[in-house]
C-alpha cells in the first residue's frame, strides 16, 4: 500500500506539467479566457450604447474615450465588439458541442449495431460529404431566412457524419485490441467494457473533433454574417462588423474591420492551440 | 481500371441523384408561400394566383415536379429566376466565367505555393520551422480576413491593385482577380502545404528509400522516383478536394471584391428567397464537388496501380 502514493505522484506531476504546457499554451489560454469573459460580460461592461450613433465623430482614431475608435456613423467600436461577442462565440460553441455529441452517439451506435447500420451510415456520410458546409448553410438561409440559427443547424448536420465515422473507426480499433478480448473471456459484460474502457479511449478523438469543429464553425458562421446572411443590422457580430467596416478601409479607416478580424483569428487560433494541447494530454492519460 | 472508372461513375451518379432530391425536397418544405414570392408586391387576384401556380407547376405532386426539374436541367432548361424574371441559364453564363477564372487562378497559386512550400518543408531545417509557423497562421486565416488585409495593404496603402470588378479582359482581368485569388488561396495553401509535407516525410523514412540512399543513388532521383511518386496520390487527393470546395468559398471572395460570380448570385438568391436559383446553384456546386473527387480518385489509380487492386 505504501507504494501507491509514490507511483501516483510522479504521474500526477507529469500530467500537471503537460497540462500546463509551454508559453504558447499559456498565451492561448489567457487570450481565450479574455474572449470568454468578454462574451459573458461584454454587453454589460460596454462603455457606450453599441447602437447609438454619434457618441463621437465619425472615424475617430483610438483614444481614451474610444479605445478602438469610432465607425462611419460615430458609434463606439469597442462597445460594438463587446456587444457582438456573445453572438460570435456562442453559436460556434453550440455547433461544436452539438456535432461532437451527436456524432459520438451515431458513431457508437453504428459500432454497437454492426454492419447494417454501418452501411447506412456510410451512404449518408457520402451524400452529406458531397455538400460543402457553406453551401448547406446558405441553403438553410434560403429556407428559413436570415440569422444564425438555421446556418448553425446546417453546420451541425454537415460536420456530424465525419465525427460519427471517425468515432466508429476509433471504436473498432479499440475493440479489436487484445485486452478487450481478455475482458470478455473474464466474463466482463459488453456494457461494462464500453463504459469503462471504450469511452475513455474515445475521449482524445472527441476532444480533437470538438476543437476542430469549433474553429470551422466559427469561420463558417463569421463568413455567413460577413455575406450579410447572418446577424442583421443594427445588431452586429464580428463577421458582420468586418463586412460593415470594409468600405471604410479604402478611405483609410481599417480600424473596425481589423479589430473584428483580429478577434476572430485570436479565438480560432487559441482554441486550436489549446485543443491540440488538450488532445495530447488526454492521449497521455487515458490509459 | 475500367471497372474502377465504372464504379466511380456509379457512385457519382447515385450521390448526385440523392443530393438533387434532397436539395429539391428541402426547398419544397421551405416555409412561406412560393406564390407570394413570385408575384412580389402586386395585389394577388385569384386568377393571378391560379396562373402562377399553373406556370410554375405548383399543383403537381412533389415527385413529379422533381422529375420535371431534373429533366429540364438535363435538357439545358434551368428554369426561371423568381426575382429577375429571366432564365437562370442567362443569369449564370457570364457569372460562371468569372467564378471559373477566379477559382482556376487561385488553384494555380495553391498548387504552386502549397505543394512547393510542402516540398521545401519536408527537407527539414529552418525552412521547416518557417513553413510550420506560417501555415499555422494561414490555417486560421479565412478568406474574408485575408481579403480585408489585402484591400488595406495592397489597394489602400500601396495602391498596386484595383479592388472592384473584373476589369476588361486579358491582362487587366488578371490584375483585378489577383487579390481575390490570393485571399481565396491562403487557407488552402496552408492546408495543402501541411499535407504535402506530412506525406513526403512519411515516405522519406520508408525502408526502400533508406536502401536507395545507402546504395548511393542521387538524392534528387530518389526524391522524384520513390518519395514524390509514392506521396503524390495523397497530395493529389487533398488538392482535388481543395479545388472543389473553392467553388463554394469563392462566394466570399466575390462578395469582398465586388465580383459578379456564381457565389455572389447564390448569396443574393438565398437572401431574397429566389428558390429556383438557389436550387440550381446548390446542385451545380455539389456536382462540381462530387465530380472533382471522382476524377481525383481515377487519376490516383492511374498513378498508383496498387490502389486499383485493393479497392476493386
Amino acid at each position: 500500500m505504501s507504494a501507491a502514493p509514490s507511483v501516483a505522484r510522479p504521474s500526477l506531476q507529469r500530467a500537471w506539467r503537460t497540462a500546463r504546457g509551454g508559453p504558447g499554451v499559456i498565451v492561448a489560454g489567457a487570450a481565450l479566457a479574455a474572449i470568454v469573459a468578454s462574451a459573458a460580460l461584454g454587453p454589460l461592461v460596454a462603455p457606450y450604447d453599441p447602437h447609438q450613433p454619434f457618441v463621437g465623430q465619425p472615424f475617430e482614431p483610438a483614444s481614451f474615450e474610444h479605445w478602438l475608435g469610432t465607425d462611419a456613423i460615430g458609434r463606439d467600436v469597442l462597445s460594438r465588439i463587446l456587444a457582438g461577442a456573445p453572438g460570435s462565440v456562442l453559436p460556434p460553441f453550440v455547433v461544436a458541442v452539438g456535432a461532437t455529441l451527436l456524432g459520438a452517439i451515431v458513431g457508437v451506435t453504428a459500432a454497437w449495431c454492426g454492419r447494417a447500420v454501418d452501411w447506412w451510415l456510410s451512404r449518408v456520410v457520402d451524400v452529406i460529404f458531397a455538400v460543402p458546409g457553406l453551401v448547406l448553410a446558405v441553403l438553410a438561409v434560403a429556407m428559413f431566412g436570415k440569422g444564425l440559427v438555421a446556418p448553425s443547424i446546417a453546420l451541425v448536420i454537415s460536420s456530424l457524419p465525419l465525427t460519427a465515422r471517425l468515432i466508429r473507426v476509433t471504436a473498432r480499433v479499440e475493440l479489436s485490441k487484445p485486452y478487450v478480448e481478455a475482458l470478455h473471456v473474464q466474463g466482463t459484460g459488453r456494457l461494462a467494457v464500453w463504459g469503462r474502457h471504450l469511452a475513455p479511449a474515445l475521449a482524445p478523438t472527441l476532444l480533437a473533433q470538438a476543437t476542430i469543429g469549433f474553429a470551422y464553425a466559427m469561420l463558417d458562421l463569421a463568413a455567413i454574417s460577413y455575406l450579410g446572411l447572418g446577424v442583421q443590422p443594427p445588431s452586429a457580430d464580428w463577421g458582420s462588423m468586418i463586412a460593415d467596416g470594409q468600405a471604410a478601409i479604402l478611405q483609410g479607416h481599417p480600424g473596425q474591420s481589423l479589430a473584428a478580424a483580429t478577434l476572430v483569428l485570436a479565438t480560432v487560433l487559441s482554441v486550436s492551440v489549446l485543443g491540440a494541447h488538450a488532445t495530447t494530454w488526454a492521449e497521455g492519460t487515458d490509459t | 481500371m475500367l471497372r474502377r472508372v465504372l464504379a466511380q461513375l456509379g457512385g457519382l451518379l447515385s450521390t448526385l441523384v440523392i443530393a438533387s432530391a434532397v436539395i429539391f425536397g428541402a426547398l419544397v418544405l421551405t416555409p412561406g408561400d412560393p406564390v407570394s414570392a413570385i408575384i412580389g408586391g402586386v395585389q394577388p387576384t385569384p386568377e393571378l394566383i391560379a396562373q402562377v401556380r399553373a406556370d410554375h407547376h405548383l399543383d403537381a405532386p412533389v415527385w413529379e415536379r422533381y422529375l420535371q426539374w431534373v429533366g429540364g436541367i438535363l435538357s439545358g432548361d434551368l428554369g426561371q429566376s423568381m426575382v429577375y424574371k429571366t432564365s437562370i441559364s442567362a443569369l449564370l453564363a457570364p457569372r460562371i466565367a468569372v467564378t471559373a477564372t477566379l477559382v482556376a487562378y487561385a488553384a494555380t497559386i495553391v498548387a504552386l505555393v502549397g505543394i512547393g512550400s510542402g516540398i521545401l518543408a519536408s527537407r527539414g531545417g529552418p525552412w521547416d520551422q518557417a513553413v510550420l509557423v506560417s501555415t499555422t497562421v494561414g490555417l486560421a486565416m479565412p478568406t474574408f480576413v485575408v481579403a480585408i488585409l489585402l484591400v488595406w495593404v495592397f489597394a489602400r496603402l500601396l495602391g498596386w491593385f484595383p479592388v472592384l470588378g473584373v476589369g476588361d479582359g486579358g491582362w487587366d482581368t488578371l490584375r483585378h482577380l489577383t487579390l481575390p485569388a490570393v485571399s481565396l488561396a491562403i487557407i488552402y495553401i496552408a492546408y495543402v502545404s501541411r499535407i504535402t509535407r506530412g506525406s513526403l516525410v512519411a515516405q522519406q523514412t520508408r525502408e526502400h528509400v533508406e536502401t536507395a540512399r545507402v546504395r548511393g543513388i542521387p538524392s534528387a532521383r530518389i526524391f522524384r522516383a520513390h518519395v514524390l511518386r509514392n506521396a503524390s496520390p495523397q497530395i493529389l487527393a487533398v488538392s482535388g478536394t481543395t479545388f472543389a470546395s473553392m467553388f463554394a468559398t469563392a462566394a466570399i471572395a466575390e462578395q469582398a471584391f465586388g465580383l459578379g460570380g456564381v457565389g455572389a448570385l447564390f448569396t443574393e438568391a438565398a437572401s431574397r428567397k429566389d428558390i429556383p436559383v438557389v436550387q440550381v446553384i446548390a446542385l451545380l456546386m455539389v456536382s462540381i464537388f462530387v465530380a472533382a473527387n471522382a476524377l481525383v480518385d481515377i487519376i490516383a489509380a492511374l498513378i498508383d496501380p496498387r490502389s486499383d487492386r485493393t479497392h476493386a
